[in-house]
């Protein structure tokens, strides 16, 4: 049989009736000439000529422009579609200058240490191309001791991530006084990856180098890349503290692309249940591959990647045998030889299908991919977009394809094309001042150098901070400056990436005399997931928590067979202790500001396999959390309430489904993950709440409050919370209060368009959980809201 | 709301925080104080995962009290030089003056040449043992990095009238600076560092110091004797723990009485910021003096024990050993047959048979077989079972005297003791066996060797 071509593929689908009621939105995006800029006067001679040899004669006029502003002094941030010879626009400049200045050194920061070594081959071809003496390394946890020195001394450009940046460089900053004496470019890639903690924790240590720097005499110019993020510039400006010229529009031609959304049927109506994404991904790859059409597929957990490659795998094995290269999975588990080998080999097309997670998804060479298909929403439209990117980098058609999943995310995405079409919407966030990140770096930067009275470090008033450190014993101040004045490294006491450096270890106790680490979980989880008594679940096996010791950080668990998985019963009550700002003129009440959050597991059900049948109740004892953070709120009139023709229980459980779409269309919003907000209900003392409770949800009062008549709506003005997740805040939530309408108004649409018949996980919450009439009242809310 | 105040609250230190908002005054109960306790502790534990601060001064023993002058416990004095004021202990130890089983007198000269083998740095032997810098630090942690500082750092130098020792304390931060100059000043003429451990740590932190102050730093390529690495080498065969204070009751029957241990110091530097109590850091002055005597007398125990032509008769043999096998890895083999030709009939067995086999195998890897299979024999005749000599014997009648025959008997008689051998050597005894019957079997054919 003829293979076809990914143009006849198309033909055949959209002329295929059973694929195109599942498909939400096809959009042709029409390709796009180049335009171009020559090179300026200044190159040289040398650069311009292995550039001539890899075809580049000229550059395209975003190239020229940032290499321009650079040249000037100028920090930039380009935000530029993948494969639009983005590092050309740092490598170029960099090189110039270290080739009319050979003391110049170069600091080129990328997220993860696969980028950076991809990085470096790139930068380590031109230069051997040049035949010049110019060092170049990679410098992360991996790089060997006997190594180092030679790094620290000669490497003209030195490529790391911001991790070992803050614990490994910046505190042994007089072993790299020739690097950080002769700075003159800082190069960070993927600035939309710092955003939330990990961005609030970068711009801090960003303030922390460029206070290095300034020791050693030096002010270096920065120069960013960023995927399509809605606020580029501001969020380089805030990283960086120092104003950015923004470069948005791409020189670099683009080839046609057919981007497909698919929505997989619905295969039982009740309970809102629709096939799963793997089903078709599945398919359609296979049929890619089979015609010889190269594709990638990315799928958004390492457990997806494993399953798709083996079915893939298998499925070419039948019969007769195939390379084990012709389909394979890439994920960060994956040693880096073998990563390497997988992108030589997509580059050479012996790879025809790869099934990956995101880590394919930012800068990482593998050539020119015909499709991509997406095997669930991403997260966001930024990384939709990176993912889609993979295909068709320049010439050509190409298709990406996006499959939704049941979430309420991926099903908005679908369900409203335009949305996802029009600009991307997302904001990338950070709170660098929130208290405890700024605490954190302040001990690092001291440890680094002393303060000075009259030093600046953040928007908060350093000399009280530095005060309040020297109270807690480890600042020691002589004079107007304040010295580190303890034996420990405070840079090992705090993790960029994770909330909270503390995590739980999941112990199999199984066999007597051979325990082993079975995972790790963070310690917010850890509540929910593997508190005592709890089923816990790796890789389809079940295994029953027997101990979660909290004091050793250890979860002893045993193997089970057990016909049913737990679910933990959970309460959230928030208090507001301060109200920054609230909407004028409304009268429905939308504020945010700061709050207490007060959470305590108390128990949970044993749900049945399959018929999700309750099979009982246990009891959890663990201590409660307390948390200050900051919050967004809108409270409902109880007048109002009383309008709608509904029980108290109905409207409970139409505010907790109402909470359930706000809470994941927020996240979508401020490309957050799910677990970076959170929700809650209840008054704004704190005094009322709504809590999941053995039977359902019900109102209840706070522990420790009199025991009064049973609480009802009546009592109070219900409030619903969507609140930071993270201690002090992290600046989500004056974000959501400024987008309070949009968010509103994306959750009525993904509610009225969700075709279940009441209530499913894509828009309020499965059936089960919120109740028979949860959809029609959240959106009888929804209704009070908008007059 | 104030700083104070937020800080407050998020580390839940402020325990008696105004709820202020009306409706909200019932959490106060108790309740709300364990969970305060809580969130402290937790966000204590986010803060710092080590205790710090003022609670861990607690422990210390010299808490309460009035504070006593640092002058009036540590024979010093105020500095002053152009970078401001600090506090020097300046000492001489006299010839007749004792460090465990040395006098002061008998610590000098050094051998120039002994030092620059112990050193591996041909370099030393043009200079002088007067020349020489001893150092030692004391500083504010082990982490290293640029937030440790060396607050007291010890000199010392052979001087006509005995030993020199040269104590610079800065007695806050801020006096760091003069002791650098004065480190500078003091270094002088002298042209070599003798330390333990200084290459990997205090040279580097005195480095980072120096550019930290925005100074040259006056140490950056001297030639470096660091002891450490000599001392592993030769004692390793019996001292497992080989740092300088073991090393000091094991080599230099010097005993320490009320030391102050080396991990309590960074501590005693915090408290003595707040407190300037000097019974805190009196100790730390002796401690880290004692150190730099040690220094010195070590570095002389280090050159006796490798002089071939001394006697080092007090010197545990298998010291002796372990400095052979130095001037051979210095490729000095001379030296190396002079330590080991009377160490093969040593008294104590496990010397005898060690210096056997070093010179035995020195013998064959010059080509002297002769020589190395009179060794050999020898220590067959002291030890019937030595593996070590059998299969040497073995391998040298099969291949250079061709007696298969005695070959094999002297295999054999290896194999027999073979038992913990590991699997592979084991096996290339097997192999040798056979190999051996097989040739013997095919003696008088035209193929009899290969």
């Amino acid at each position: 049989m003829a293979k076809l071509t990914l143009e006849e593929w198309l033909g055949r689908a959209e002329a295929d009736r059973r694929f195109m009621e599942n498909v939400r939105a096809i959009r042709k995006i029409p390709a796009r000439p180049g335009q171009f800029a020559e090179f300026p006067a200044w190159i040289h001679p040398s650069l311009k000529r292995v550039l001539a040899d890899r075809g580049i004669d000229r550059l395209y006029s975003h190239q020229a422009r940032a290499v321009d502003l650079v040249r000037k002094g100028q920090s930039v941030v380009l935000v530029t579609p993948t494969a639009s010879g983005k590092t050309l626009c740092y490598n170029l400049p960099v090189l110039q200058r270290i080739l009319e200045e050979p003391e110049t050194r170069a600091l080129y920061l990328f997220p993860t240490k696969a980028l950076a070594q991809d990085q470096m081959h790139e930068i380590h071809g031109l230069i051997g191309e040049m035949k010049a003496d110019i060092k170049t390394y990679t410098y992360d946890g991996d790089t060997p001791d006997d190594a180092r020195q030679a790094i620290r001394r000669q490497g003209h450009v030195v490529v790391t991530n911001p991790d070992m940046l803050h614990a490994g460089i910046l505190p042994h900053h007089t072993k790299w006084q020739k690097l950080f004496a002769n700075l003159k470019y800082i190069v960070i890639d993927e600035l939309h990856v710092y955003r939330g903690v990990f961005g609030s924790h970068l711009t801090n240590v960003l303030r922390r180098l460029v206070r290095i720097c300034r020791f050693y005499g030096q002010d270096p110019v920065f120069i960013c890349c960023s995927a399509t993020v809605a606020n580029p510039r501001e969020h380089a400006e805030r990283l960086l503290e120092r104003s950015v010229s923004l470069i948005a529009e791409s020189g670099a031609p683009a080839a046609a692309k057919t981007f497909i959304l698919y929505n997989p049927p619905i295969v039982n109506r009740e309970l809102g249940i629709r096939q799963s994404a793997l089903t078709p991904v599945r398919k359609i790859a296979a049929e890619f591959i089979e015609n010889g059409i190269q594709t990638i597929v990315f799928a958004t957990s390492r457990l997806n990647v494993e399953v798709l490659t083996k079915y893939l795998k298998d499925q070419f094995a039948k019969g007769k045998p195939v390379d084990t290269q012709f389909v394979t999975g890439y994920r960060g588990g994956y040693l880096p030889n073998l990563r390497r080998q997988i992108e030589a080999g997509l580059r050479s097309r012996e790879v025809m299908g790869v099934v990956a997670t995101n880590a394919l998804e930012l800068g990482i060479d593998i050539g020119d991919l015909e499709a991509a298909i997406l095997c669930g929403y991403p997260g966001s439209i930024a990384s939709t977009w990176q993912q889609a990117g993979r295909a068709g980098r320049r010439t050509g058609q190409s298709l990406a394809l996006l499959v939704a999943r049941s979430s309420p995310l991926d099903q908005f995405i679908v369900e409203n094309p335009d949305y996802f079409f029009s600009r991307s919407p997302e904001y990338c966030r950070v709170n660098p001042d929130n208290l405890l990140i700024l605490l954190h770096h302040i001990k690092s930067a001291a440890f680094e150098l002393p303060f000075e009275k009259g030093e600046t470090f953040g928007g908060e008033n350093l000399e009280e901070l530095l005060d309040y450190l020297e109270r807690k014993g480890v600042l020691h101040r002589v004079d107007a400056r304040w010295h580190w004045s303890a034996e420990s490294y405070p840079a090992d006491e705090v993790s960029l990436r994770s909330i909270n450096p503390e995590n739980i270890v999941v112990v199999d106790a199984t066999e007597a005399g051979n325990h082993r680490v079975i995972a790790e979980v963070d310690w917010d989880s850890a509540f929910t997931a593997v508190h005592t008594d709890a089923i816990y679940m790796v890789e389809s096996q079940q295994y029953y928590v027997d101990k979660l010791d909290l004091e050793r950080k250890t979860a002893y668990v045993h193997k089970v067979e057990a016909e049913y998985y737990t679910d933990a019963m959970t309460y959230t009550n928030v208090r507001v202790i301060d109200a920054f700002a609230k909407k004028p003129g409304r009268e429905i009440l939308v504020e945010h500001g700061e709050v207490q959050v007060v959470s305590k597991v108390v128990g949970y059900k044993k749900i049945k396999f399959y018929t999700s049948e309750n099979l009982g109740y246990g009891d959890v004892n663990l201590p409660e959390k307390d948390m200050h953070t900051t919050s967004y709120w809108f409270t409902i009139p109880r007048d109002r309430l009383a309008a709608l023709s509904c029980n108290q229980e109905e409207i409970i459980d139409g505010l907790a489904g109402l909470a359930y779409a706000l809470h994941h269309l927020a996240a979508m919003m401020l490309m957050a993950d799910l677990h970076d907000i959170d929700r809650a209900i209840g008054d704004k003392s704190g005094e009322w709440f709504v809590r999941k409770d053995r039977n359902w949800r019900t109102i209840t009062t706070s522990p420790g409050a009199e025991e009064g008549a049973a609480p009802t709506t009546d009592a109070f003005d219900p409030t619903i919370f969507i609140f930071d997740a993270y201690p002090g805040g992290i600046g989500f939530s004056e974000l959501l209060f400024d987008r309070h309408d949009a968010l509103l108004n994306a959750a009525r649409q993904l509610i009225k368009t969700c075709p279940c018949t009441c209530g499913c996980p894509s828009c309020v919450g499965p059936v089960l959980e919120v109740g028979p009439r949860a959809k029609d009242t959240a959106l009888a809310i929804l209704g009070l809201l908008s007059g | 709301m104030s700083l104070r105040d937020r800080l407050g609250r998020l580390t839940g230190e402020d325990k008696s925080r105004d709820r202020g908002d009306s409706a909200v005054s019932r959490i106060d109960g108790g309740a709300g104080g364990d969970r305060t306790r809580a969130l402290r502790e937790r966000i204590d534990a986010i803060l710092s995962r080590r205790p710090e601060g003022p609670a861990a001064g607690a422990q210390s023993p010299l808490r309460g009290g009035r504070g006593v002058p640092l002058e009036e416990l540590v024979s010093g004095s105020e500095q002053e030089n152009e970078a401001g004021r600090f506090f020097c202990a300046h000492r001489t130890a006299g010839g007749s003056a004792r460090h465990g089983r040395f006098c002061v007198r008998d610590l000098a000269p050094l051998d120039m040449e002994r030092l620059a083998v112990l050193a591996n740095d041909p370099l030393l032997k043009a200079l002088d043992y007067r020349q020489a810098l001893f150092f030692d630090t004391e500083t504010t942690g082990l982490a290293g990095g640029t937030g440790t500082v060396a607050f007291l750092i010890g000199l010392g130098w052979f001087a006509e009238e005995g030993f020199v020792t040269r104590q610079l304390f800065a007695r806050d931060y801020a006096e760091e600076r003069a002791t650098l100059l004065d480190l500078t000043a003091t270094l002088g003429d002298r042209r070599f560092l003798v330390s333990f451990n200084g290459k990997a740590f205090d040279a580097n932190l005195l480095a980072s110091r120096f550019i930290m102050n925005r100074l040259p730093n006056p140490l950056a390529a001297l030639p470096h004797v660091d002891l450490l690495h000599p001392s592993r080498r030769l004692f390793s065969h019996r001292l497992a723990d080989r740092r300088l204070g073991s090393l000091e009751a094991a080599l230099l029957g010097f005993e320490r009485e009320g030391d102050v241990p080396g991990s309590e110091i960074p501590q005693r530097y915090f408290d003595w910021l707040r407190r300037r109590d000097g019974r805190l850091m009196a100790d730390v002055f002796e401690h880290n003096r004692l150190d730099i005597l040690s220094l010195a007398a070590l570095a002389a125990h280090l050159a006796e024990l490798i002089d071939p032509a001394g006697t080092a008769a007090h010197a545990h043999p298998g010291d002796r050993v372990a400095a052979a096998r130095l001037f051979l890895s210095r490729e000095l083999p001379a030296e190396a047959v002079r330590l080991l030709a009377p160490l093969c009939g040593s008294a104590n067995p496990d010397a005898a048979r060690d210096a056997g086999r070093e010179l035995s195998l020195h013998h064959k890897r010059e080509g002297r077989w002769l020589d190395a299979a009179t060794i050999w024999q020898e220590m067959v005749r002291r030890d019937g079972d030595d593996r070590f000599a059998l299969i040497e014997l073995a391998k040298w009648h099969e291949h250079k005297r061709r007696d298969f025959r005695q070959a094999l008997e002297l295999t054999e008689r290896a194999c027999a003791v073979a038992d913990d051998l590991p699997g592979e050597e084991r096996a290339d005894l097997a192999r040798r066996r056979e190999r051996l019957e097989r040739k013997l079997a095919g003696r008088g054919s035209s193929s009899s060797g290969a």
